[in-house]
């Protein structure tokens, strides 16, 4: 990726012919394969997107004879929504912020040359596009591809009840799973046994932490999603009746099983995001992380109350009252490490001098709308208001603000912050204001009246809503929110034109445009290809001092002396 | 009662400006005494959630406005932050959670999970794709021999019929008003008794708040005790299939006389209630 003397237009393939598959296809370059996973995720994100269109399409209106040639029958329509779900938690939300920030970030910031295992890193790689083409490849066959639900519960996605797409799709969720497995032994033998000298843990930036216990869940619970799956898999295949009630099998324990993963999962959607934000939150608003240790304690303490709070994702199925009050305690208390995250965010801008670039904008966009989503989730985990909202459309509300309004503004704020980092050249900043401010206003038209569906009785998950009297007032508010999604679908292309203009031609910068004080930024822009430092760095203090005594802000790879002057030159 | 309406006003003037519609209500109206508690206590979140979601934004956006750059060279403070303020914000919401908890768990256990061994009504509910089946086994505290339960069947939408056609909906809501609904009488208890028997649905009044779901090869219980009469929605809330969607029923909650009369009368043999 060292390869940018040309300064426009022309396209470079020749003068690295024999190298080109060696050198973008199969690397194993830590930079290449996050940039690979970054454009992935973009086409997916394009994909998923395109699902949810046509799921918005037929809830605003239900018999147009124009959405019936795209969304033909209730069938098509289950599985458009659970391919909407399923592409974009598999394979936008985890592979943009493991697979791309993690790969093309963490060891640059730890000061590492590579990740612990490089061909492993490319195979974590590679099985994602055939994943995702294994569960697509269900929609051209006859039967349809999954339609069950990102969720997939069985009876409904055992071998009576679906076809040969959910095979796919279970094949393509173990693959997945795979990949991320692996991912994370890599992250933890990286950040466990790679770090530069004085890299100490608690000198570690925040993103750094959470994709470290991002991996710690990761590896806990993506080998029991793959047991349950497996299980799955051979009852469908090969007759066995884990799950068939008709056979002595119990479908209640597939719930709880994948709950074991997916609650866990929405951790590992979320706190890599937060890492970045608090990254970004520091950088600019010039002044260190409020709370850095406060920070730690509350992701190492959502990844311990995560393992225990599957449940509360069930508390209508009908599991024993000891069992659901137990959810019930831990669900309120995995709230409080959330709530002090976020007020530490507040504590790191207050009394800064913000410095409001496209990347803090979208950081700042986090924590206001991320505060959404946690909120509604006390809702949910006070079980009485929960066997109410449950299977609403104020769930899809809670979803889509912690995943949309906190994970994916987690990556937007990553790109716009990273890519000079990545290729050498900013993004346009007025291009990207824009891209932010449109999309967080229509955004908030899209999914804040999910609030006022959900309590207004409207279940999730159906093809229309036309048959039940009640939910005829809700019609205006479907409306309305499918205008806004297509109009925030077609903002997404300023950002598209944004990464394609900037790549082209955006303003040229040095090692460390955002003068920030962790260790990618003391390198070039790009990395060098081998080894990302001319010579491992020696780390001399924490990741976030901005303004101390010691100048407006100290680089953690230099000495005392040569920060004072520097800034004194 | 006041909380209630002002936020409600306020939510619906929002939505209402959204969206330029009609508002009836906000949720659907509570028919029995444990849903006015379980709307009691999703009124106190909403007040508790909507103060510090009100008070997080205008923090954020005060910050925003106060502290941007503005290139006057102003230095930042530099703080690591600050222990009490840590203790401060992790406690207050411990405490505001545990008294949101023990509220929760007092609620389940002396209304939810408190189902009666002796109800006035016993019903049956089986579901399968895509209907409803109600069976009356139990009336006036009495068990009712097999061959004279009433039974209601939602059996307009079996998995035979063929898939309704596009415009399917617009007939379907006569086909909805048509349905013959499931009779329960008002101030009276009544147990529900569900099942599936193939996947997973949901046994869904949004008037009884409470869901609960219908699993192949269990029986789950809820009970309730209307004191309004009416006519309410069924509908099921876990994806099931391509159905799902009109997976309907109507209940009904009469005045004790009319049920003892229809009771009567379903025992006597008017099965062709059956639509
Ligand atoms: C502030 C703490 C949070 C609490 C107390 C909480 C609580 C809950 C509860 C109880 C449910 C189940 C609701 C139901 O289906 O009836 C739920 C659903 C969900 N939550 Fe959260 N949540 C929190 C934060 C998050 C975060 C940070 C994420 C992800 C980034 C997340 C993602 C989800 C998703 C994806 C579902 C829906 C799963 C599905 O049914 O498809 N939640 N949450
Ligand atoms: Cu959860
Ligand atoms: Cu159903």
């Amino acid at each position: 990726m060292s390869d940018h003397k040309h300064d426009s237009g022309h396209h470079g393939e020749g003068h690295h012919e024999q190298t080109f598959i060696e050198k973008y296809i199969f690397s194993c370059d830590h930079k290449v394969i996050g940039i690979q996973y970054l454009f992935t995720t973009m086409v997916m994100v394009v994909l998923g997107g395109t699902f949810a269109l046509l799921i918005r399409l037929q809830l605003a209106w239900p018999d147009s004879s124009l959405v019936a040639k795209l969304v033909s029958t209730p069938d098509k329509y289950n599985q458009y929504l659970t391919m909407h779900a399923s592409i974009m938690i598999f394979g936008v939300i985890i592979p943009s912020l493991v697979g791309a920030f993690g790969n093309f970030v963490v060891p640059l910031m730890i000061g590492a040359k590579d990740m612990a295992f490089p061909r492993l890193n490319m195979l974590s790689y590679w099985l994602v596009p055939p994943a995702v083409f294994v569960m697509l490849l269900g929609l051209v066959l006859p039967g349809g591809t999954a339609a069950a639900g990102w969720t997939s519960y069985p009876p409904l996605a055992g071998a009576q009840y679906s076809g040969v797409g959910q095979t796919g799709w279970v094949l393509a969720v173990i693959i997945l799973g795979g990949s991320s497995t692996m991912g994370a032994i890599n992250y933890l033998a990286t950040i466990l046994g790679m770090r530069a000298p004085g890299m100490t843990l608690l000198r570690m930036p925040l993103f750094v932490w959470a994709i470290f216990i991002t991996s710690v869940l990761t590896l806990f619970a993506t080998p029991v999603l793959a047991s349950a799956l497996t299980m799955q898999l051979l009852d469908r295949a090969f007759g066995a009746s884990f799950f068939v009630h008709t056979a002595g099998g119990q479908p209640l324990m597939f719930q709880h099983i994948f709950w074991f993963y997916s609650h866990p999962a929405v951790y590992i959607m979320i706190l890599p995001a937060m890492g970045i934000v608090s990254d970004v939150l520091a950088v600019f608003s010039r002044k260190p992380i409020f709370g850095y240790r406060a920070m730690i304690y509350s992701i190492c303490s959502i990844a311990g109350f995560g393992f225990i709070v599957w449940g509360h994702h069930m508390f209508t199925s009908g599991m024993s009252p000891t069992l659901s009050t137990t959810f019930l305690i831990t669900t309120f208390f995995i709230a409080v490490p959330s709530a002090v995250k976020s007020f530490n965010w507040l504590g790191t801008i207050w009394g800064g001098s913000l410095r409001l670039t496209t990347a803090m904008l979208w950081a700042l966009g986090f924590v206001g709308m991320f505060a959404i989503g946690g909120l509604s989730g006390i809702y949910s985990a006070a079980v009485p208001v929960d066997l109410y909202i449950h299977d609403t459309y104020w769930i899809v509300a809670h979803i889509h603000y912690v995943l949309f309004g906190g994970s994916l503004m987690g990556v937007f704020a990553g790109v716009y912050f990273w890519f000079p980092k990545m290729f050498g050249r900013k993004m346009d900043e007025k291009l990207g204001k824009l891209h932010f401010w449109l999309t967080l206003i229509l955004y908030n038209f899209v999914f804040m009246p999910m609030h006022i569906l959900g309590l207004g009785g409207m279940q999730r998950r159906i093809y229309s809503w036309k048959i039940y009297p009640h939910l005829y007032q809700l019609q205006e508010i479907n409306v309305f929110m499918t205008v806004s999604l297509i109009a925030l679908g077609t903002v997404q292309a300023i950002f598209f034109w944004n990464i394609y203009k900037s790549l082209k031609g955006g303003e040229k910068v040095g090692n460390n445009p955002w003068e920030s004080t962790t260790l990618e930024w003391q390198t070039s822009s790009p990395p060098i290809a081998h080894g990302n430092f001319e010579k491992i760095p020696t780390v001399y203090r924490g990741a976030y001092e901005y303004n101390s005594e010691l100048g407006p802000y100290a680089p953690q790879t230099l000495p005392d002396d040569k920060v004072r002057s520097m800034a004194k030159a | 009662m006041k909380p209630r309406v002002l936020t409600g006003l306020a939510l619906a003037a929002l939505a209402a400006t959204l969206t330029g519609c009609s508002w009836e209500y906000l949720i659907p109206i509570s028919i029995t005494e444990t849903s006015d508690k379980i709307d009691l206590l999703m009124w106190v979140i909403i007040w508790i959630t909507m103060i510090v979601f009100i008070g997080v934004e205008v923090v954020l956006v005060w910050f925003i406005l106060k502290y941007r750059d503005m290139g006057d060279g102003r230095k930042p403070v530099y703080t690591h932050g600050s222990n009490k303020l840590e203790a401060i914000w992790t406690g207050i919401p411990v405490l505001i959670l545990i008294v949101l908890a023990v509220w929760s768990e007092n609620l389940l256990n002396a209304e939810i999970r408190a189902i009666p061994e002796k109800p006035d009504v016993r019903i049956k509910v089986t579901a399968r794709q895509f209907n409803w089946n109600f069976e009356i086994t139990e009336s006036s505290g009495e068990q009712i021999d097999e061959a004279s339960r009433p039974i209601v069947d939602t059996g307009m939408h079996s998995t035979e019929t063929a898939e309704p056609d596009r415009h399917f909906p617009k007939e379907f809501i006569s086909g909805y008003d048509n349905l013959t609904p499931l009779k329960i009488p008002v101030d009276r208890t009544t147990v529900f008794e569900i099942t599936s028997l193939d996947v997973i649905h949901s046994f869904w009044v949004p008037e009884f708040r409470i869901k609960q779901d219908a699993m192949p090869g269990h029986v789950n219980r809820i009970w309730i005790r209307p004191n309004k009469t009416g006519l309410y929605p069924i509908v099921c809330a876990e994806l099931c299939g391509n159905g799902h969607y009109r997976m309907a029923g109507r209940l009904e909650v009469v005045t004790g006389e009319e049920y003892d009369a229809w009771v009567a009368e379903q025992a006597s043999g008017g099965s062709d209630e059956l639509f």
